[in-house]
């Protein structure tokens, strides 16, 4: 029974993935299925709050797959929790723009989820990787969905630049077994025997994670497909897999045994100082919102690598904290554009973001306050977030590495403004129709802004679930 | 000494509620500004309920945990010097909110929510006593007068709302960097107890230098003011009143309550210097102002030169030169408050603030006359008004500490008149401009009149009787002067 449970919410996701594949092939326009989807994540959320963290598996087969510790406690949930908003976005977006396959989508949304929970659950390479590639395969899909050349672009970016990565990835797992001897993530970053081949591979395995987290230099496909792709898949692309990767991250680096820190502390202080310089400063320069809010996702990939560096200094709960904060603060963004687009004309350059702050109120404050969020502003989450990497970073001893984070942050200022001046400091081109919100929207505004109003006045409540 | 109802907290929170409560009204403004009105109303009821309160406990005090995990305190406390910042706060607020009952007419309630919620940050930069909520106050000052200035502004409104974000947001992240440094050093970042273990050695200096430049920006001074001229001349009326009186405010009182306690070595070494910076302020900007055209940019210049002599006054720190400094805080945001009423009463009439387009007012609006010249004359110091309270006490506490700079400053204060009767001749007295003869010099309605009163009266009352302003601030300044924080 106790493995089960363990189980049960990959169990879970895996059941509606089939019964939303069963019910599009059974039906002509099945209804029901954003139910299905919507129960089934909300329950392997809710079912992995209640089974994690536990003691080890009992099954020997279990047993060195699925990590039970408080990282999968919080990352489980945290995931779920994300894809439930995602959803949210994701149902309506589909409603409004028509798209004949919602079966498919809605199970190669659910796949996509089950792959974050493996990612951010496992504890060996083979469970890392399968993650992994449960979570991009559905994402090439999804990201193409827009018909025009737009949405084509980004599908087959993503994917050519994602298998690259996955094969790298892919090699440096068989490096480290060849060195190790050892799949178990732990184990095997101990203290190898072969421990040269172990860092190739490892640097390999970060080459490949820096890409999907889009970490400078690896960062380039970022703006483009997110530009390409539906809002909220975007949101997705930003949010959870952002988050999962991240926790799969936080895993290796928490494994690494003394031997292999000193190689790597290098870099990962070099990844994040180029990642928060070049990000930044390319953003800068974005005239499309999707395209900054690619450059901008990246940039904070950067902060959140602060934190990953001083990991033995401070605990993972910095790097835990940002996770969710800065998946909440895309979530809104990219949310709010997704409401903002109604199918009539695209909404992406800052002139058609004109005066929409009056004429759309909701869906223009989700998206001003998730660009306010990732500015930094008080009282949201990401003002807490830095607050707490940049706690980290010093308690590291990294104070240049503070310094770089802080003019990245007060470059950052200027792209954040534009669209906030936009939204609400001019005055709008032809008066749009009313804001009509459905019930799906309306909640997502109301839980995201929550969620980020929340996690930057109270933060207490999760950062007591942090270990 | 805790107390049963959360006051402070009250305080700071009642006009950001009834801020969003008059949102809710968006569709009928004339509800909305109501509703403000009642709101801010209340606030400086509540104030005044506090006065018996803070003279009876000296410190009023609220606290508890927020974020035991960085032993970080929602932390507040209420000296006599909060207080009067404070009463000033919520004074203004109302007479904010009187004062756009015609100007603004659209987006009603949007404004005089962003109004409240001003006041409402600005008085948790007054009241915070724990660091961090301190720092989430200051920035979150920023907020509401962007969209002030860039919704509601003049011509060039979104440029000056860049301009001042800008300034402020970039001046305002190394802070956060020492914020954070600072955190990690002491037990809790309570004001307490950082004062009372000062950081040792270099860092010092990097986080004082840190601290300083973020209140620089806001106080302002020489090189770092130069948001400010287009900030004011472009924010509405009330937008101005809130700037001089209020938000210019918390960068002094934060380099008084927070930078000096907290740094005392390295400011002691910069003091010199920065109190130099202060008095080239002086200068410098009564000398813009003499060039300006636009009556708006002239106040507004006027207001950095007397935030030049504030400066001075505190990096002299000397006793009777800092309840000078305090006097003049509260009399600038008095003085120069009413004279960007003044002249926003001109712009709503003429459509101008240009100077050559007037001249000559007060034969038509001598009601208007009488109060320039009154306004005009006390921020130039006249005897008895309450300029001149602040500017003799700087002037006899700053002589003994830097006796050529004080002298200095007494010459930068006479350069200062200059200036005002530039600004005299240019709208009531002086050769009849073109717009003067226009059928749009009427003189001042009921309204307006109530709302000027009130400057005057505060104005004459400090001017005459500054005992009770001097008594309340006298003991916390004698605490921050012996070296002890609140």
């Amino acid at each position: 029974m106790h493995d089960i449970l363990l189980f049960a919410p990959h169990l879970l996701l895996t059941l509606g993935i089939l019964l939303c594949f069963v019910l599009g092939t059974l039906f002509k326009r099945p209804a029901g299925l954003y139910g299905v989807t919507f129960a089934s994540t909300l329950l392997a959320g809710a079912l992995g709050m209640a089974a994690y963290p536990s003691e080890a598996p009992l099954l020997p087969a279990l047993k060195p797959f699925l990590a039970t510790d408080a990282l999968t406690a919080y990352f489980l949930p945290l995931i779920c929790a994300l894809g439930l908003g995602v959803l949210l976005f994701f149902g309506g977006e589909l409603k409004r723009k028509g798209h004949k396959h919602d079966d498919e989508l809605y199970a190669l949304f659910l796949i996509a989820l089950l792959g974050g929970v493996i990612l951010a659950g496992g504890r060996n390479w083979l469970a890392f990787f399968l993650g992994l590639e449960l979570l991009s395969l559905p994402l090439y899909i999804l990201i193409g969905l827009r018909k025009d050349s737009g949405g084509t672009e980004a599908s087959v970016k993503y994917f050519v630049m994602g298998a690259t990565a996955s094969g790298i990835l892919l090699f440096g797992t068989g490096l480290i077994y060849a060195g190790s001897g050892s799949l178990d993530i732990a184990h095997s970053l101990r203290a190898p025997e072969g421990g040269g081949t172990v860092l190739v591979g490892l640097a390999m395995v970060l080459a490949g994670v820096a890409f999907k987290l889009s970490l400078a230099p690896f960062h380039l496909w970022a703006p483009d497909v997110y530009r390409g792709a539906p809002a909220s898949v975007a949101a997705l692309l930003t949010s959870m897999v952002k988050a999962a990767v991240g926790g799969g991250l936080l895993r290796i680096v928490l494994d690494l045994g003394p031997d292999l820190w000193p190689a790597t502390v290098p870099v990962l202080w070099g990844l994040a100082a180029l990642t928060m310089l070049a990000a930044n400063l390319a953003a800068l320069a974005q005239d499309s919102l999707k395209r900054m809010l690619g450059f901008s996702s990246a940039a904070h990939m950067g902060y959140l690598l602060m934190g990953v560096l001083c990991v033995n200094q401070a605990g993972p709960g910095p790097v835990m904290f940002y996770a969710a904060a800065l998946a909440v603060m895309d979530l809104a963004a990219f949310g709010g554009l997704s409401l903002l687009d109604d199918g009539t004309e695209p909404v992406d350059t800052l002139a058609s973001l004109r005066g929409l702050g009056r004429s759309r109120p909701w869906a223009a404050g989700l998206l001003a306050a998730g660009l306010a969020a990732l500015a930094g502003l008080p009282p949201t989450a990401g003002f807490t977030g830095k607050l707490l990497l940049f706690r980290a970073t010093i308690m590291g001893g990294y104070n240049w590495l503070g310094v770089i984070g802080i003019l990245g942050a007060a470059l950052s200022v200027f792209y954040y403004l534009r669209p906030l001046v936009a939204l609400y400091l001019r005055e709008g081109g032809a008066p749009s129709l009313p804001e009509r919100l459905t019930v799906a929207g309306g909640v997502a505004v109301f839980l995201v802004l929550l969620a980020l109003v929340g996690l930057g006045v109270a933060p207490s409540p999760v950062l007591q679930l942090i270990p | 000494m805790m107390h049963d109802f959360p006051l402070l907290t009250a305080l700071i929170l009642l006009p950001l509620l009834g801020g969003l409560a008059g949102l809710f009204f968006h569709r009928q403004p004339a509800q909305a500004r109501f509703i403000c009105l009642v709101a801010a109303l209340a606030e400086l009821a509540l104030a005044l309920v506090l006065l018996p309160k803070v003279l009876d406990a000296r410190v009023l005090v609220e606290r508890f945990d927020w974020i035991p995990l960085l032993h970080v305190q929602y932390s507040l406390a209420m000296d006599g010097l909060s207080y009067v910042l404070v009463l000033l706060t919520a004074l203004l607020g109302v007479l904010g909110i009187l004062t756009s009952w015609r100007e603004i007419r659209e987006g009603v309630a949007v404004f005089h929510c962003l109004l409240l919620a001003a006041l409402s940050a600005a008085i948790g930069v007054f009241l915070a006593r724990d660091l961090l909520l301190f720092y989430l106050f200051w920035e979150a000052q920023l907020i509401p007068m962007f969209f002030l200035i860039g919704r509601f502004g003049h011509e060039r409104r979104r440029y000056a709302a860049l301009k001042f974000f800008v300034f402020s947001m970039v001046g305002g992240l190394p802070m956060l960097l020492a914020v954070v440094w600072l955190m990690l050093t002491g037990v809790n970042p309570s004001l307490a107890a950082l004062a009372a273990s000062p950081v040792p050695g270099a860092m010092q200096g990097w986080c004082a230098a840190a601290f300083i430049l973020a209140f620089a920006v806001k106080t302002p001074l020489l090189p770092v003011h130069t948001w400010l001229p287009d900030a004011h001349t472009q924010a509405p009326t009330a937008g101005s009143l809130l700037l001089a009186g209020v938000l210019l405010k918390t960068g002094a009182y934060a380099m008084l309550r927070w930078a000096i306690p907290l740094f005392p070595h390295a400011v002691a070494q910069a003091a010199p210097w920065l109190a130099g910076l202060g008095l080239a302020g002086l200068f410098y900007a009564s000398w813009t102002a003499m060039a300006q055209q636009d009556a708006k940019r002239l106040v507004a210049y006027s207001s950095v030169a007397h935030m030049g002599l504030l400066t001075f006054a505190l990096f002299a720190f000397d006793r009777t030169g800092l309840s000078g400094a305090v006097v003049m805080m509260v009399s600038h945001a008095l003085t120069t408050g009413a004279l960007f009423v003044m002249v926003g009463m001109l712009a709503e009439r003429f459509h101008s603030r240009r100077l050559s387009d007037f001249g000559g007012l007060w034969g038509k609006m001598p009601v208007y006359g009488a109060f320039m010249l009154f306004f005009a004359v006390a921020s130039a110091g006249l005897p008895g008004l309450s300029n001149f309270v602040g500017e003799l006490m700087i002037m006899l506490g700053s002589f003994k500490v830097y006796p050529v700079g004080a002298s200095l400053a007494f010459f930068g204060i006479v350069v200062g008149l200059a200036y005002v009767l530039r600004l005299l001749r240019g709208t009531i007295l002086g050769k009849p401009g073109p717009l003067t003869e226009s059928g749009q010099a009427v003189d001042l309605d009921g309204r307006e009149i109530l709302i000027l009163s009130v400057f005057a009266l505060a104005v004459l009352l400090i001017g005459v009787h500054p005992g009770p302003l001097l008594d309340l601030i006298r003991e916390p300044l004698n605490i921050l002067a012996a070296g002890r924080p609140i």
